[in-house]
């Protein structure tokens, strides 16, 4: 009885484990697949991918991409793959600095969201997204960024 | 036996796997006891993080920007051809990097370095109508990818075929183009070839500049200075990168270089409240001879 109970746990910790290796996996091929059509008709420029670990707290984070002036900007975020929305809020410098606020989603859906922008100088765009609380343990997800550009 | 369903949901991936249900009632058991630690941990951690302590909604000053985050948010080639293209950039037949140069490149490092070199190029060719040369560039794009272990990536989509079937259709070519950064770019993330990502990036710049800088002669030499002075920006953020890598030995004399260009950069004057940047003919010229150098030892 007692080897087969040390049997079942070792099974379930082996288990656990393979689900938590299998949710830290940000598959971001199909992600970027789907969100290639929404980028259309602009052109493909680059995509920034980040692993989003729900914490205890409300948390912000900050992924960083490079714009070059009098070039129209199209951003296509995929979000249907969290588990919880994330809060986007883009900036066109340093939000810690002089950076101002271009663009904030405040719908509170998980769909994709889409904005278009043309910044009037060559830098860093910062995308600030606000993490809530986790509701439950160990929450994970993927957060993708298309960048797409004018033809 | 009855068998149990349990579903799960992963990234958008699902999975099915039945289990025996005395495996469930210890999974759940054992799952209560490794939720209950795992919690008190994250607790724990984020009490010594956080030096505010705060039980409802407001957000911790925790705003991080880990280097992973940059990856893959470097303009491609293409953009950057096109940033510079408009300032009246005419295409100048013999600048590029020879076709033919391909096979010399032995190393990882100098593969890496000059397939970003020839995705300049190749963007170059293209946007500058040159179809003679355009499918030679294609040609040693591939040849370095399949030689850096991304074979799968063309022969997916025959990406080559697709280029060369269509070569008199401008947009054709630029989607081509396109459809290939964003499967390197996914191959690159899957496999956490962060530094060659990189160093791809590095090179595609390089030579973006060296173009550009050698061309200002032939063009509105005002406007093309504007525009690189404005790679003072892209270049902060490539260093930002590139500091993870410093420590690397195949790195560290590219990241130097890197640092004096980017000191040269660091003197230029920034004027009026739109922060404009203003570089005379002595800062271009010495932007203009650094790069050049920094190119002629990725491509030699």
């Amino acid at each position: 009885m007692k080897r087969k109970f040390i049997t079942l746990v070792f099974f379930v910790f082996y288990f656990l484990f393979f689900i938590e290796a299998f949710a830290q996996q940000c598959k971001v091929k199909p992600i970027v697949k789907t969100c290639m059509s929404s980028l259309a008709p602009y052109q493909y420029d680059a995509y920034a991918v980040k692993e989003i670990v729900y914490g205890p707290k409300i948390k912000k984070e900050v992924l960083e991409f490079a714009v070059y002036s009098g070039e129209e900007y199209k951003l296509v975020f995929g979000k249907t793959v969290l588990p919880q929305e994330v809060g986007i809020t883009i900036y066109d410098g340093n939000p810690k600095a002089k950076g101002k606020i271009i663009f904030m989603d405040e719908s509170g859906m998980k769909d994709n969201f889409v904005c278009n922008f043309l910044p009037t100088k060559t830098g860093t765009y910062f995308i600030e997204y606000e993490i809530p609380a986790a509701t439950a343990p160990n929450q994970k997800g993927c957060f993708v960024v298309l960048i797409g550009i004018k033809e | 036996m009855k068998q149990k369903k349990c579903t799960m949901y992963a990234c958008g991936e699902r999975c099915t796997i039945f289990i025996n249900p005395v495996i469930i009632t210890m999974y759940i058991v054992l799952c209560t006891l490794y939720i209950t630690f795992s919690s008190c941990d994250s607790d724990n951690q984020d009490d010594t993080t956080t030096s505010v302590q705060d039980t409802s909604a407001t957000a911790s000053a925790d705003t991080t920007s880990p280097a992973h985050d940059f990856f893959y948010s470097l303009p491609s080639p293409l953009v950057m051809v096109k940033f510079f293209k408009k300032t009246g950039l005419k295409y100048m037949d013999g600048i590029t990097n020879s076709p033919d140069n391909v096979s010399k490149y032995s190393s990882v490092h100098s593969k890496t370095l000059n397939l970003g070199i020839y995705s300049t190029d190749l963007a170059y060719t293209i946007l500058n109508k040159q179809l003679q040369q355009a499918p030679k560039y294609m040609e040693a794009v591939k040849r370095l990818s399949d030689e850096l272990g991304m074979s799968s990536l063309f022969d997916s989509d025959n990406y080559l075929v697709r280029f060369k079937n269509n070569l008199n259709n401008e947009d054709s070519l630029i989607n081509v183009v396109c459809q290939l950064k964003s499967e390197i770019d996914i191959f690159m993330n899957d496999n956490e070839k962060e530094k060659q990502t990189l160093m791809i990036f590095i090179g595609a710049w390089v030579e973006n500049m060296y173009i550009a800088t050698q061309l200002t002669k032939e063009a509105n030499k005002e406007k093309v200075a504007m525009r690189v002075a404005e790679q003072k920006y892209i270049l902060n953020s490539l260093m930002n990168v590139s500091a993870n890598f410093q420590g690397d030995a195949e790195f560290k004399d590219l990241y130097h270089k890197l640092n004096e260009l980017k000191s040269l950069f660091d003197n230029l004057t920034v004027q009026g409240e739109e922060e404009k940047l203003v570089m005379d003919e002595l800062q271009l010229k010495a932007i203009t001879e650094k790069t050049r150098d920094l190119r002629k030892e990725i491509v030699e």
